[in-house]
């Protein structure tokens, strides 16, 4: 049943809610009077300012990294995205297809090779190459690609003794919008602080260089995978090589982009 | 429209927010010029590291874009709507990774800090924020800090400090509507 809250109760109230504290069924009650009350919504709105002073004052952080307007662009622009065109079945099945099934390549050779001497290891390797296929699946249905021929899918393969135990890129050329890259890293441990953020680069001719994501701690999912997708001008087509670093610039994964 | 000069007028906060909602790239940057500082000062304070603080910058935008059609200008400004977004996403975070309800986010000590005239790369809602600040007394401020950068109720305010719940909140209260009548350059009651 939904608390009743009058004027009076409200206005108690008003200062913890606009500084955050209000706990959450007495915030809710008092968002709800907000909702119909206009004279209780202006006070309100004057506490709140008032209180987001105190955020304005903070000392201010050394300024943030250059890159950082771009991400936040390149985000809310692919977010707003204008209808994007889903792509075909037959596609995003060869796509899927490309990720589970290079059994005789990258990490899957690699995972294949320790099960012969550890099975519980080989279990894992299947679910989390089960968990990339899933979530990959579920990244590429909000992406527009053309076809089979603009995907290019790059199997990662761990360095010895890394802690990440897989993943993947796949580049999709467009040659109208932007060339979209998605990475996803799997048996990835947030507990690791220092290895955070994960640098995902694509590596091209005369040392050309070009970062695609960056997978902070936070991403993590539960089930110790996470992948970014970002949109670039550049064309994804010319790389040739895909390196993933941890944050002490150790190279932990690496993969050949297959050629056209 | 410069990012760093005067404050907006309600139809400029429409404009840019529906140039958000829109995945407009001027309105995108505009609103990054502006604002960006301030939430990534935020996350740098409240989540202690440079990369969190990228990541809140990140969500605090991607979380305006999502929100961007409930925004109304006759309801509240853009720059509290946005620290308020970026207020209530840097508390989730931190009770999440931490895993208790009551996240203790920084040192009273730390802030707020009032600068100095002179201070390093004056900011528009910063300026007007330290002035606006310097009307509280050292014991308004710790106690607004202990409840906004701390997250203390007033209850547990209260209890800490020996004093009735009833104080605290009017306490509260009153230091929230002082600093607005410095916003609004009215003198003190």
């Amino acid at each position: 049943m939904r608390a009743s809250v009058d004027c009076l109760s409200a206005r108690d109230r008003l200062a913890e809610h606009a500084l955050g504290t209000l706990p959450g069924r007495e915030a809710r009650g008092v968002e709800r009077h907000l909702a119909w009350c206009a004279a209780c919504r202006k006070e309100a709105r004057e506490l709140q300012d008032a209180a987001a002073t105190l955020a304005f004052a903070l000392r201010p952080a050394p300024p943030p990294p250059p890159t950082l307007e771009e991400r936040v662009v390149r985000s809310v622009r692919r977010a707003a995205g204008r209808p994007a065109a889903r792509p075909g079945r037959a596609a995003l099945a060869w796509v899927l297809a490309a990720v589970v099934g290079l059994a005789g390549l990258g990490w899957g050779a690699v995972m294949a090779g320790r099960a012969e001497r550890f099975e519980r290891a080989a279990l894992e390797a299947e679910r989390r190459q089960d968990l990339i296929a899933r979530r990959l699946a579920a990244l590429l249905e909000t992406v527009p690609f053309a076809g089979r021929h603009d995907a290019r899918v790059v199997q990662l393969t761990p360095a010895p003794s890394a802690p990440v135990a897989g993943g993947a890129v796949v580049l999709l050329a467009s040659p109208r919008r932007l060339d979209l890259a998605v990475a996803l890293l799997a048996g990835l441990d947030p507990g690791d602080r220092g290895a955070f953020p994960y640098r995902v680069s694509l590596l091209g001719p005369r040392g050309r260089q070009l970062l695609v994501a960056r997978i902070g701690a936070h991403e993590v999912g539960r089930d110790g995978s996470a992948e970014e997708a970002g949109e670039f001008p550049e064309d994804l087509s010319t790389f040739t090589d895909v390196v993933v670093r941890d944050a002490r610039g150790a190279v932990v994964l690496r993969g050949r982009v297959p050629t056209a | 429209m410069d990012a760093r000069q005067g404050p907006l007028l309600p139809r400029e906060e429409h404009a840019l927010v529906a140039g958000l909602l829109a995945g407009d790239e001027e309105a995108i940057r505009t609103l990054y010029a502006r604002f960006a500082r301030p939430v990534y000062t935020m996350g740098y304070r409240l989540l202690g590291s440079a990369e969190a603080a990228e990541e809140l910058t990140q969500d605090v935008f991607l979380t305006a874009w999502r929100k961007a059609a409930q925004f109304d200008a006759a309801r509240g400004r853009l720059s509290t709507w946005l620290m308020t977004i970026a207020h209530n996403l840097a508390v989730d975070r931190l009770r999440r990774e931490t895993g208790v309800s009551r996240p203790n986010l920084v040192p009273v000590e730390e802030v707020p800090e009032v600068a100095t005239e002179g201070d390093e790369e004056p900011v528009l809602e910063r300026d007007a924020a330290v002035r606006a600040l310097s009307c509280l007394s050292e014991p308004e401020r710790r106690l607004l800090a202990r409840a906004y950068f701390r997250g203390l109720t007033a209850r547990e305010i209260a209890e800490a400090d020996g004093v009735p719940l009833g104080t605290v909140k009017t306490r509260i209260r009153a230091a929230l509507i002082k600093i607005r009548r410095a916003q609004l350059g009215k003198d003190q009651p």
